[in-house]
């Protein structure tokens, strides 16, 4: 098993400058030390139903009222969520993508620690065809590889995905190493476990790490312990 | 060192299979079986940030509401099981385990499934939404084990139990794993000696209401299909446990 660069292609070009925008950066680092009830807002308002932040505080009055605990992280989610919102439909999609691999990367960096956390890689495996589709991305500490693939919503989650997760735990079990292989949603797990409910695709072991389990990603347990 | 214990959403521990959990014929029994399931369970849940203490100040335990145990090869005395854990679904105030035996070999021995349920002493609790904060292995709803069988026939075989002190848990009543015991024991007496030992099998029990200490039970078994039916009740006819005993 080794891992290497996915081959750049012209969708790929036109996504890393989005991907190098400082506002997804701003937002996802913002979002990695945000609370759950913060990233539940952030969500709201990058889906673009209100551009009016008076609308948002009426919503989230213990994310955005006077006495709400870390309000100045709030209104800076808020107001970056809004910058994205604000986007055309195709372009706030891409932005909304990126921001969920941007912040995915800080939180399992933190917990990865000084192993490699890298992005777009693909997987390779002795006599196997590598597959197209790079992953979002690759933890490649010898021992301890993990391979994540982000979504902005549970509609993200579909055959192409599932399957590629888990060929790829598959061949490394064939060379007898281990790969973590799973999906970050960035999405209610409620609303993932229906969609996963709907696929007949292989599942079984895609570990699958939703809007409220994110902090995980970092290595933070759900509860003292 | 990195602690990545929060996304353990699978975890294995040795087990060796001592000298009293092993039935006259040297293999494992099914009550140590699923010990195991429920050790590992436990280790799992710690791991994740869930003692026991968690559970005791909230007022909350997990009880098996049915499980699905298949047997695919023998498990001798002394040998050594890696047995896993993962949470495989889960539902508003259930939640569904799936354990894997493999033998030092890297044979599966065994597979057993078990449908815990919540409750807060009394009655089923929520699960609480500090679980929702761990990741989990991608299946999710699913439909809890349940066993249908026919009322028992004039010609079942009938066994009659009292638990004992030792087949009592930490709950005060019968430990889940003694019922497999206790089915084993009672399919062989009417008949099924070579079922409680064929490979694979596969055992289901829906647990009902739990046999406490000194309860007079009725353990009852007969052929029904392939295999075999299984009825725990007490003195008075309340059911305990419902199960089946099947090739695989």
């Amino acid at each position: 098993m080794r891992f290497q660069d996915g081959a750049p292609d012209a969708r790929h070009v036109v996504y890393a400058g989005i991907q190098a925008d400082p506002l997804v950066d701003r937002v996802a680092r913002l979002l990695a030390d945000a609370s759950y009830p913060q990233r539940l807002l952030a969500r709201a308002v990058m889906n673009g139903e209100s551009a009016e932040p008076p609308t948002w505080q009426a919503m989230f009055p213990t994310v955005l009222g006077s006495d709400a605990p870390d309000r100045d992280r709030a209104e800076a989610i808020l107001a970056g969520a809004l910058e994205v919102a604000a986007k055309g439909e195709e372009a706030r999609s891409q932005f909304r993508g990126a921001i969920v691999e941007a912040l995915a990367e800080i939180l399992v960096a933190r917990r990865a620690g000084i192993a490699p956390v890298r992005r777009e890689r693909r997987i390779l495996f002795d006599g196997v065809r590598s597959e197209i589709h790079p992953y979002d991305l690759t933890v490649e500490a010898p021992g301890r590889e993990e391979a994540w693939d982000c979504k902005w919503g549970a509609r993200g989650i579909n055959a192409d995905v599932l399957n590629q997760l888990d060929d790829a735990r598959r061949h490394a079990a064939a060379e007898e190493r281990r790969l973590r292989a799973g999906l970050i949603v960035f999405d209610l797990r409620t609303s993932c476990a229906v969609r996963l409910a709907e696929q007949t695709a292989p599942k079984v072991g895609t570990i699958v790490v939703t809007i409220e389990s994110l902090d995980a990603l970092a290595g933070v347990k759900a509860a003292p312990g | 060192m990195t602690d990545d214990a929060a996304l353990r959403v699978r975890v294995e521990r040795p087990y060796r299979v001592r000298f009293d959990e092993a039935t006259p014929d040297g293999l494992l029994r099914g009550s140590a079986l699923l010990g195991y399931a429920q050790d590992v369970a436990w280790h799992h849940s710690e791991v994740l940030g869930f003692p026991r203490a968690w559970y005791r100040e909230r007022g909350l335990a997990w009880l098996v509401r049915a499980i699905e145990a298949t047997v695919h090869a023998p498990v001798r005395d002394n040998e050594v099981l890696l047995v896993s854990t993962r949470v495989t679904g889960w539902r508003r105030v259930m939640a569904r385990r799936t354990s894997e035996a493999v033998g030092a070999d890297g044979t599966l021995r065994a597979t057993v499934l078990i449908d815990w349920a919540m409750t807060d002493g009394a009655a089923p609790a929520r699960i609480p939404d500090d679980f929702a904060r761990i990741p989990f292995d991608a299946p999710g709803p699913f439909t809890p084990i349940r066993v249908v069988i026919p009322p028992t026939p004039p010609g079942a075989g009938i066994l009659r139990l009292t638990p004992r002190l030792r087949e009592l848990d930490p709950m005060g009543h019968a430990n889940n794993g003694v019922y497999l015991d206790w089915l084993d024991e009672v399919v062989a007496a009417a008949g099924g000696a070579e079922a409680v030992v064929a490979f694979p099998r596969r055992y289901r029990l829906e647990y009902l209401r739990p046999a406490g200490p000194g309860m007079g039970l009725v353990s009852a078994a007969w052929p029904d299909g392939v295999g075999w039916a299984h009825r725990l009740a007490t003195d008075d006819g309340t059911e305990l446990l419902r199960g089946r005993l099947d090739p695989a």
